[in-house]
């Protein structure tokens, strides 16, 4: 098998030259990333099964660093001066949604891109949610939101389930 | 593929294995790879931080090494593939892309096992989700890289570091 072994070294050896010479054209473009990306993912996501409450009280308390509550979700959505954005998949977003929220699917933030920029300030009053306690997309979208240089990102954590079960308003579904 | 490669009519897979292993259709699948890879790399190439992104939702690379990974991987893709269309160091070129795939199907099917939705990345920005489609799509790109590895003679090569011709694995002249 030695000349497997060599193979496979030298498949090492090309992705380590291929990594330099990117490492190296990178530096020199205008619009090159990083080596180290800034800042840290965003992490919100509670991972215990307790169900999502619509007590305001509990949920005033229970929020991680960088996200919101339902009862501050609520008065951003009152207040309308921020951007409410939905990180599901477009499906879900037209199926409800709450009004006014931008969809930004979180798996498709390229395709999004010039939606995003050109709806939403970078020094804007941004909030995110997906689904519930324990989707991550938001976490992901924020991520990368602040990654694009957007500096007032939170998660309303509780997300979808949570608003729907206050019986906040809601767009795009059949009114009941 | 010219007759006298052709053994004095052996079994049936005897002849499939010479056709598999063959000058033939190792070009073929050299250059299709080679073809394949580069047309990948070349929106990840051109948007990098498109492609970081579909790295870092697979939630597998460190998010501090999530850039430096994405580099790493489209322009390997893009060297690899230039350089097995050219035939320069085929073999090797070849490694590096079965290394890819090997790791593209381990990163699929994490992702699929957790349950997750995630931008596949495959050919840059936003094309398709990790599926299982994709892992059977993958697994048929990795046999044919392993074959180009293991069985590329430097036919029509710039430079594949091996003496073109004189140490195929089945000779048929003696």
């Amino acid at each position: 098998m030695k000349s497997l072994l060599s193979e496979i070294l030298g498949g090492l050896l090309v992705m380590v030259v291929a990594t330099v010479i990117g490492v190296t054209v990178n530096g020199m473009r205008p619009n090159g990333v990083a080596l180290i990306p800034s800042g840290a993912p965003v992490s919100t996501v509670q991972h215990s099964d307790a169900p999502a409450t619509a007590d305001t009280s509990l949920a005033d308390t229970t929020v991680a660093e960088g996200a919101i509550s339902l009862a501050e979700m609520k008065r951003r959505f009152d207040a309308g001066t921020g951007y409410i954005i939905d990180a599901r998949g477009p499906d879900e977003y037209q199926q409800g949604h709450i009004p006014g929220a931008i969809n930004i699917p979180h798996d498709r933030i390229p395709e999004y891109l010039d939606a995003l920029n050109s709806q939403v300030p970078t020094d804007g009053e941004v909030t995110i949610y997906c689904r519930s306690p324990t989707c991550d997309f938001s976490d992901l979208l924020a991520t990368e939101m602040k990654m694009l240089g957007y500096t007032n990102v939170s998660v309303f954590s509780g997300g979808w389930e949570q608003w729907t079960l206050a019986g906040y308003p809601t767009e795009g579904m059949v009114p009941k | 593929m010219d007759a006298c490669r052709l053994p004095d009519r052996r079994d049936g897979a005897q002849v499939i294995g010479r056709l598999l292993t063959g000058r033939g259709l190792n070009l073929v699948l050299r250059l299709f790879l080679g073809g394949l890879f580069v047309y990948a790399a070349f929106s990840k190439v051109a948007d990098p931080t498109g492609f970081a992104m579909s790295v870092r939702g697979y939630k597998i690379v460190p998010f501090a090494l999530s850039n430096l990974f994405a580099l790493s991987v489209s322009w390997t893709e893009l060297l690899a593939g230039v350089m097995l269309i050219i035939g320069l160091w085929t073999r090797k070129a070849a490694g590096a892309i079965a290394i890819l795939l090997a790791m593209f199907i381990a990163a699929i099917v994490m992702v699929l096992v957790r349950g997750m939705v995630v931008d596949c990345g495959c050919f840059g920005e936003g094309g398709s989700s990790a599926s299982w489609l994709l892992i059977v799509r993958n697994f048929a790109l990795l046999t044919a890289a392993i074959l180009v590895m293991r069985y590329n003679d430097g036919f029509a090569s710039v430079h594949s570091g091996r003496r073109a011709g004189r140490e195929r694995r089945f000779s048929s002249t003696s």
